[in-house]
Order: structure tokens, then C-alpha cells, then sequence
């Protein structure tokens, strides 16, 4: 941004030497300001005196606060004199940015470093509040529902296929809040439940609730939605089971959602019991990603990963429109994500106009300072079964360091077939043979130095992880637990790693 | 219209509903009134509106106003008289998913030949349309006509027009951002020169560095993204500065930058300190770094214009801005900067954690996900959970493109997949070579829970690409649609053989 001369130059300064004087400000700091004006030019004599006059009059303060003041500073005393003015100041702040401001300012006149507990805390404090408005602005909007006419919708509805002895699953951001938060997501309007095209027809959802409290509101070839009496929309979206994948359409086919093959279970949401992919974690992977936190960031066409663009004029249309609305607002994230569906599906390719991301070369390459911690699967892996993948996939759900460490028999050393099977799987960062103490047991030390999130021993090893390691491995916030046939999944409940 | 076909339009001229209401805001006395829309509407009548048409017209006093009916009179009698500009204006002017009636009187008033066409589900409409909906793309980014057919289903993949008319919304829409971006750029290769000749006719020796190397080896080409006017000096900036010239005045001075405002150009001056670290040059402000390779500095001579600059421009320019031949959009100066680090300090700290405390509240995407990043593996505090992910491609059930199998071959493994051990972990990896595709071919139905487990054990393994159920001896024809596959191979079973 280009700095301009400000309105009152270039009048002596005295005038505003006056004002400072009578807000109040230090003789020491009036004095640097009237040195910044005769030495380094009116813009920053400028800044200066802005400053200390939102400070001390308790305006707002200028946005580039944080950056700007603490170096037109010159000597011990103006930094004492500001840090001063600015705890003054603090109490009376009743804005999060200016609070937020002060804070910075306060930190630098500190010579606090970047990794300093006071300022990680700041950091975090600051984020957790963008984030909480950002929700709490979902939370607002109009056609947000109201969690009791949701939940009576949904039960009203279950109450009518039930009767017909017919059923529908938990789908789409309905799934997501009632395995997420126990409820209803916060930027949620309408209600999404899937029927399997071979048991139920949409026709024979509509004849369901003729005669019912609810009245007909859409009606698609993918999908029908019904409104409740209170206004609250529930949308059935038809899922064919293809050859090797289970697929739901769109509008016009314009997105199609593609998910691996699922078998439903019932699952305990509102009091009731509802059915769910029991797959549910992977399902949800599929849908939208990384689905554990709230993102704050969403958009359909781009954002959930087993969407796929149908070939038809409605979506290259729907895709070109976008784009050029992207390119004409100044859209980055949305030109490129449309420029990549364009390329990948369409066959048009206009990604060079963008631009593209280029190595570093000639800057330092530092390792980063926050890595994911890893999960540590631990079996024998004489085959590769199928509660293995299971767990295997919902670990690498959770991060993408899963790695496998080999048991071999009777505390001898894993055999090369074992090492073989275990490397067989796709996506594991590394396959060792699982280091084990004199007695047998698996080795501790190694696997404090490893610093895992979870370990996860298949059942019949349980003994090789007596009692002390566990409660070791508890203590540097290490989850253990245990996995065999019958295990679904991996599951994180209140960010603790458990099996189910 | 579609959705989002409505939504486009309104976003395009924003605010054009309020412009009208606030034209017709404005009265106009009744009896100049009366005489105008008697008038107008005559014309109208003989250039060939139809009364649908003229009634239309005069409502639009009702919801818009006065003005907004004469202005549709008026394009109604210059479309009629054969005004190709006004048809876009008056399209603009029906209502989202107009009558047919009202549709296709426009056009027939436009001159087309409506008559047979209006009810012949067989013309390709889109190719019928074409010129006006070329119109429509390249004004606006939006054709309504080509909305009219969308809504009613009468846009045909198979329309050879089809393809070209998006391509053409496409490249429209390019065109209007290079324009954007061409606009106003905050200097040009004369002021380069211009403030060269008065910031190096002093004792330090000053190159052209940054934007203004690229600007001046290139004039010809547009680079306004890629920053402000930049010079750089291995002398240092005290004393350059101390010494400044008159037509500059001093901005700011951070670390070892220094910004300048050079009066006889209006433009803003970067200047930075080069240090030399040996084999690097690097400069930078406290928040972040910019290194180079060490280059020597020679004397330039382009077009006439002399300057000191890196020996290898290029290789400079490579470094320093990455993807800049082709000048594409949406350059960033610091997230796109290869050579470019984020410094660990406090500063840099502050200066990650404000950017990107700004992009998660205002919601700009791309720029979260960079600096959710650099704050991550910078300074160890991750909220890159809070921006959507996608996940591998393993992980999802959405079927092959030839573009993902590009030039390699497709081999099919056919089999039960029921038990993997190491022989058969072996024999797979012998089917693998880097111009094979391996596509696993799972024998089993659809609704059939084991061979659905089967499926996704076998996409799990990392010698395959991908994984498809195989029902009947039919689906060994065309396992994977669009994509042909060169060898079948049947996977061995070990157990028979170990028996045998």
C-alpha cells in the first residue's frame, strides 16, 4: 500500500506535539516524535503520533500498529514509557483486534521470542476466536433450524419408514453431526438421509408420506425432500449399488458422489437408533476430507473428495461459469479448483494462466517444526486380513504417519514373509520388525523415543505390552489399544485414539 | 434459469438491481411520461414486438420503475430494428427462467427464425443460438438464452456448438482478467529509469533488482502483480539513506528494506540491502528473507538503457519469482517467491499468525491453506486442520480416467483376493513395472459383504492402482468404462498348488 503524506503536513509540528501533550503522553515520547518528524519524514512521524493518539484517547487503533511502532523506538525509556501505555491501556480495550495489538506491541517491547509460551498462548487465543466466530456465523443465518424441529423431523420421519418396515441411513452433514458432535452441524440447514435404489424407489417415498404432516417440497430424479410442519427440510437422496461403488447423483448429474461399498448398522442419535454406514469413518474420509475438525472453508463442487463431474453439458456449463466468476472476482482458490476440474474432466486446459507453485532452491530448507505424531500398528502379519486394512485405513485416516512394526513367533525375530506382507500394504511410511526387550516384551525405550499417537497391538500381543508400558506410553499421551477380527475401526473420542 | 445461472447474473453487475431502483428513484412528471411510453411503445409495435413483449415491457413500471420501462421499450425497438448490441441488454432485462413465450418472441424479434425451431425437440438449439450466446459470453460471462435452454433440457452434449461456445466463455473471461489486472500497474519500465537515474547518481552503487529487472528486460508484458518498483545495493542502507536525494522521500525502514516515494514518478521504491553471505545473497525485513544465488553484478545495456544488474538475469528471475513467463494471474510477492522464507523471530511470527487470522475470518482460501502452512512448519501451531483436504486417491471409489492411466498399460489381475501371504505379495509385485497399470479384478457381487471386504483389500495394496468387482464373465469385457485393458492375467491360487 502506498503511504501517502498525511492531512495535517506539512504543518509545523507543533500542532500535534500540542495534542500528544494533552493526552498525556511522556515528554521523552512527544520528544521521538518530533525527531521522527525532522529526521525520518512526516509518514512516520505520522504513524507515531497516530498511534499514541488512538492509544491515549482510546480509539480504535491503526491496523498497522502491530508492525509499525515498536521500531521507530530509539532508546530504553520510550520502550518502558510505551509498554506502560500500553498496560494502562489494556483494561479499559473492549476490541478483540486492539486488544490483540497491544498484545504484540507488549511482546515485542519484551524481546519476547517467537517461541515464548506467552506468545504461543496469544497465537492460540486469537485463533480459537476467529474460529468461534466464523461458527457462530453459520449459527446465525436465517435458514439455520432449530435443533428441536430437527430432531422432531427426523424422528417423524423415521416413525413412517418404520411403519413400512422400510429404512434410510444417516447421510451427507446429517452423518457428520451425529458422529462429530452428537447433534446437528452448525452450518447445517436441511437434513440428508440416503435410500438404496434397490430397496426403496423415490416413487415409494413419496407415497410414504401422503397423508402425513409432511408436504412434499422436492422432487428430482436423484433425490425428494419433504418439509416438516415447522419448516424443516429433509432431503432423501438416492444411492444405486454399482459394481464396486455405491453411487448418488446430483442436479442434472452435474456432481456425482462416488463411495466404496458400505454395509449400514444402527447407531444411537437423538435419543433413537438410526442407521448408519458402519463404515462410517471412511465414508465420512471420502465425503469431506479431513471431517474431524469443523472447517471453516467449504464448498461442495471442490472440497469433498469422491465427488465427480458428470459428462454432460451441465457440468462443463456449471464448471465454465464458475470459473470465469472465479477469474472475474479475483478468486484465486476458486479459478484454480475450477481450472483443475476443467482440465481433468473436460479436457480444457487453461491452468498455465495460473499461477503455479515452484520448488525453493536457493532458501534454506529447515525441517518443519510440527511433524504428526505417528500411529504404530503392531501384529504378526502372517497374512494381510481384513481387520488389518480396517485398521490400518482408519489410522492413516487420522494421520498420515501409520506405521507397522512385525512380531514374530514365540520372541523370535518376524520372518521375511511377515516383512513381505506387512510392506504389501499401500500407504504405511515404514514396516520394521518390532523391537523387543530380553523378556520378550515389546521395547519400551524405543517406543517412548518414537513419540507415537496411538499404538494399536492386535489382540493375541496383548502380553507383550505389559501394564508399566501402557501406563508409560499413557503418560506422553500415547493412546494403546487393541484390535482383532471383529474390529471396525479406528475411532478418535474426545482426540483419544480408540478401536471399535 | 439455473441456479446458479441466476446467482452468476446478479453477482456479475452487482448491485444492478439497485442501480435501476435508484435511476427510477427519479420521477419524471406524469405527462412526459404518458407522451414517451405512447411512443415508445409504437416503435416497438413496428419494429415487430409482439403485444406479449409490449405487456411485458410496460409491467416493468410496477416492479422497477418508470425509466426501466422506457428503457426495455426502447431495446425492444432497437433489437427489432436489428441492433445486435442491444440484444444482450434486453435478455438481461427477463426474469429468471422466463416464459417461453416471452423467450421466444425475443428471439423472433432478434430475427431468427423461431417458427419451426420452437417446437422441434430435434434442432440442436445451442448451435441455432450460437452467435447470441457468443454474444452473451463475451459481454457478460453470461448468456441468458444459453440459461433458457439449460433450464429446459434442450442443451445437447453432442451439439458440436457446444464445446466451442464454452471454450469461448472461458477464454472471454481470461481476456477480462488480464485486463484487470493490466489496470493501473504500480509503475512502468520509463519510471524504472526515471528513478534509477536520480536514486544512482549519487556514490552508492544501485541495481535494478525484483519487479523492476523483470519490468525493464520485459516492458512489453504486464507484471503489475508482481510488485512495486524494487532496486537493491550490496552498500549499506544507512548511509544510502542518509544521503537520499531530494526527489525521494522516506516511507518506512524495516530491517533491510527501505521504502522510498519517489516524487517526480509518484511511485513507490523498494529498496533493499543485499548481504553477502559467500555462496548466498539474502535481504530482508525481520518478517521474511529472500535469498539468492550469489551472482556477479554487471552493466546491462537494453534497448539504449544501461543498468547494473545479475549477470544471469534469468536465473535471478527464475529464483525470485518462480512461475513468471506467461505473467499468469494471481501472483503472490511473498507466498509465490520460491527463494523467499519466513523468518523465525517474533516478527515473522506475528507477521504469519495476522495473515492468516485475516484469511480464516474474511474467508480467502487459498491464502489460508498457504499460511495455515507456514504458521504448521514454521513456528510448530497447526490450524491447517480447519481448511478442507482431500485425501489420497486410493482412498476414493470414483472411477478411472484415462487421464489417470495416461501411457501406461492396463493389466488385470483376475481373482478371489481372499488370501493374501507372501507368495502371493510376491507374484503381484512381479505383474508391476513402472508402464503397467495393475487393476485388480475381484471376483464377487455387489451385494455380497465378503466380496466387497475382498474389494477393498485388494485396493489397499500398494502393488495395485486400482480395484473393480467382477460379477459375471460380461464385466471382463469393459471392467473399467473408457479405459481398455491390454492383458488379463488369473491370479494363481497357492493353496492348490501347495496341495498339489
Amino acid at each position: 500500500m502506498r503511504r501517502t503524506a498525511p492531512s495535517w503536513a506539512p504543518s509545523p509540528f507543533g500542532s500535534a506535539e500540542q495534542r500528544l501533550h494533552s493526552a498525556g503522553l511522556p515528554k521523552p515520547l512527544i520528544a521521538r516524535a518530533a525527531q521522527l518528524h525532522a529526521g525520518q519524514g512526516t509518514s512516520a512521524a505520522h504513524t507515531f503520533v497516530e498511534f499514541f493518539d488512538a492509544l491515549l484517547g482510546g480509539r480504535p487503533l491503526p491496523a498497522f500498529a502491530e508492525s509499525d511502532i515498536v521500531r521507530l523506538l530509539d532508546t530504553e525509556e520510550q520502550r518502558v514509557l510505551t509498554a506502560q501505555a500500553l498496560k494502562r491501556a489494556i483494561p479499559a480495550v473492549t476490541s478483540f483486534g486492539d486488544l490483540e495489538i497491544m498484545n504484540a506491541l507488549l511482546f515485542q517491547l519484551g524481546e519476547l521470542g517467537h517461541d515464548d509460551a506467552a506468545v504461543s498462548k496469544f497465537v492460540h487465543t486469537g485463533m480459537q476466536h476467529t474460529l468461534k466466530e466464523r461458527t457462530g456465523t453459520f449459527q446465525s443465518r436465517a435458514k439455520h433450524f432449530n435443533y428441536h424441529d430437527a430432531r422432531d423431523a427426523l424422528l417423524g420421519c423415521k416413525r413412517i419408514f418404520d411403519a413400512a418396515d422400510k429404512r434410510f441411513f444417516l447421510d451427507r452433514g446429517t452423518l457428520l453431526g451425529a458422529v462429530r458432535e452428537g447433534g446437528f452441524i452448525a452450518s447445517d440447514y436441511d437434513i440428508d438421509v440416503g435410500i438404496f435404489a434397490d430397496e426403496i424407489s423415490l416413487d415409494e417415498v413419496k407415497a410414504l408420506f401422503v397423508g402425513t404432516e409432511f408436504e412434499l417440497t422436492q422432487d428430482f430424479e436423484f433425490k425428494v425432500g419433504v418439509a416438516s410442519p415447522t419448516g424443516i427440510q429433509i432431503d432423501f437422496f438416492l444411492t444405486t449399488r454399482e459394481r464396486g461403488y455405491f453411487l448418488s447423483k446430483g442436479y442434472r448429474s452435474i456432481h456425482n458422489w462416488y463411495f466404496t461399498p458400505f454395509e449400514l448398522m444402527e447407531y444411537e442419535f437423538l435419543g433413537e437408533s438410526f442407521f448408519i454406514p458402519a463404515t462410517y469413518e471412511k465414508h465420512l474420509d471420502e465425503n469431506y476430507g479431513n471431517w474431524r475438525d469443523a472447517a471453516i472453508f467449504y464448498d461442495l463442487s471442490y472440497n469433498e473428495p469422491c465427488v465427480a463431474y458428470g459428462d454432460g453439458p451441465e457440468a462443463f456449463s456449471y464448471l465454465s461459469k464458475r470459473f470465469g466468476r472465479a477469474l472475474r472476482r479475483g478468486w484465486r482458490y476458486y479459478s484454480a479448483a475450477a481450472a483443475r476440474g476443467l482440465a481433468e474432466s473436460f479436457d480444457v486446459d487453461v491452468r498455465d494462466r495460473l499461477t503455479k507453485a515452484v520448488g525453493p532452491t536457493v532458501r534454506p530448507q529447515e525441517p518443519p517444526l510440527w511433524t504428526p505424531r505417528p500411529i504404530l500398528v503392531i501384529g504378526a502379519f502372517e497374512t494381510y486380513a481384513a481387520h488389518h486394512r480396517r485398521v490400518l485405513e482408519s489410522a492413516l485416516s487420522i494421520t498420515p504417519d501409520v506405521r507397522i512394526a512385525v512380531v514374530g513367533a514365540d520372541g523370535t525375530a518376524p520372518t521375511g514373509d511377515q516383512l513381505t506382507v506387512a510392506r504389501a500394504v499401500d500407504r504405511i511410511t515404514a514396516v520394521d520388525a518390532a523391537q523387543r526387550s530380553e523378556d520378550g516384551s515389546l521395547d519400551l525405550a524405543s517406543l517412548l523415543q518414537l513419540c507415537p499417537r496411538a499404538v494399536i497391538l492386535e489382540r493375541p500381543l496383548a502380553g507383550l505390552l505389559p501394564s508399566p508400558h501402557v501406563a508409560a506410553l499413557l503418560d506422553i499421551e500415547c493412546d494403546v489399544a487393541f484390535f482383532e477380527q471383529s474390529t471396525i475401526a479406528l475411532n478418535l473420542i474426545d482426540g483419544r485414539v480408540v478401536s471399535r | 434459469m439455473t441456479r446458479l445461472g441466476s446467482f452468476v447474473r446478479e453477482n456479475e453487475r452487482p448491485g444492478r438491481l439497485a442501480i435501476q431502483s435508484a435511476i427510477d428513484a427519479v420521477p419524471l412528471p406524469a405527462a412526459v411520461l404518458d407522451v414517451a411510453f405512447r411512443r415508445h411503445q409504437q416503435e416497438a409495435r413496428e419494429a415487430g414486438a409482439s403485444e406479449a413483449l409490449i405487456t411485458f415491457a410496460n409491467a416493468m413500471s410496477t416492479d422497477h420503475g418508470a425509466r426501466t420501462r422506457l428503457a426495455t421499450l426502447r431495446l425492444l425497438h432497437r433489437v427489432g430494428s436489428g441492433d445486435e448490441s442491444a440484444m444482450t441488454p434486453l435478455l438481461n432485462k427477463l426474469p429468471p427462467n422466463p416464459p417461453d413465450e416471452l423467450f421466444w418472441d425475443v428471439m423472433s424479434l432478434a430475427g431468427y427464425d423461431t417458427a419451426a425451431v420452437r417446437t422441434d425437440e430435434e434442432t440442436d438449439l445451442v448451435e441455432f443460438f450460437a452467435d447470441e450466446i457468443r454474444r452473451g459470453f463475451s459481454a457478460d460471462g453470461f448468456s441468458q438464452v444459453f440459461e433458457w435452454l439449460l433450464s429446459n433440457g434442450r442443451v445437447s452434449n453432442d451439439s458440436p456448438a457446444l464445446r466451442p461456445l464454452l471454450e469461448q466463455l472461458i477464454s472471454s473471461s481470461l481476456e477480462v482478467r488480464a485486463r484487470a489486472e493490466r489496470l493501473d500497474p504500480p509503475f512502468e519500465s520509463a519510471d524504472v529509469f526515471a528513478a534509477l537515474a536520480d536514486l544512482g547518481a549519487g556514490s552508492h552503487s544501485i541495481m535494478l533488482s525484483g519487479p523492476s529487472l523483470l519490468v525493464a528486460t520485459r516492458p512489453q508484458e504486464s507484471f503489475g502483480r508482481f510488485g512495486v518498483m524494487e532496486f537493491a545495493t550490496l552498500d549499506g542502507l544507512d548511509s544510502l539513506l542518509s544521503e537520499l536525494p531530494s526527489s525521494f522521500r522516506l516511507l518506512d525502514r524495516r530491517g533491510g528494506h527501505a521504502s522510498l516515494h519517489h516524487v517526480p514518478t509518484d511511485r513507490t521504491v523498494n529498496l533493499v540491502h543485499l548481504d553477502d553471505l559467500g555462496d548466498r545473497f539474502v535481504h530482508g525485513d525481520g518478517r521474511f528473507s529472500r535469498w539468492y544465488s550469489r551472482f556477479d553484478v554487471v552493466e546491462h545495456d537494453i534497448d539504449g538503457r544501461r543498468f547494473l544488474g545479475p549477470a544471469d538475469i534469468e536465473q535471478y528471475l527464475d529464483e525470485r519469482f518462480g512461475d513468471w513467463r506467461g505473467s499468469p494471474f494471481f501472483y503472490d510477492p511473498i507466498l509465490d517467491a520460491p527463494n523467499t522464507s519466513i523468518d523465525r523471530s517474533l516478527d515473522g511470527l506475528l507477521f504469519v499468525y495476522f495473515k492468516l487470522r485475516s484469511t480464516f475470518a474474511t474467508g480467502r482460501r487459498h491464502y489460508a491453506d498457504e499460511w495455515a502452512a507456514i504458521m504448521r512448519d514454521r513456528f510448530g501451531i497447526d490450524y491447517s486442520n480447519f481448511v478442507p483436504r482431500g485425501v489420497p486417491r486410493k482412498v476414493l471409489a470414483t472411477p478411472v480416467t484415462p487421464a489417470e492411466v495416461g501411457e501406461r498399460q492396463v493389466h488385470l489381475v483376475i481373482g478371489e483376493f481372499s488370501r493374501v501371504d507372501a507368495q502371493f505379495v510376491a507374484w503381484l509385485d512381479e505383474q508391476r513395472s513402472d508402464d503397467v497399470y495393475l487393476v485388480a479384478a475381484v471376483n464377487g457381487h455387489r451385494l455380497d459383504l465378503d466380496a466387497i471386504e475382498r474389494l477393498a483389500l485388494a485396493n489397499s495394496l500398494r502393488a495395485i492402482d486400482h480395484a473393480t468387482l467382477i460379477e459375471s464373465d460380461d464385466d471382463l469385457v469393459a471392467p473399467i468404462p473408457g479405459v481398455e485393458v491390454t492383458t488379463r492375467i488369473m491370479c494363481p491360487d497357492f493353496d492348490d498348488e501347495a496341495t498339489a
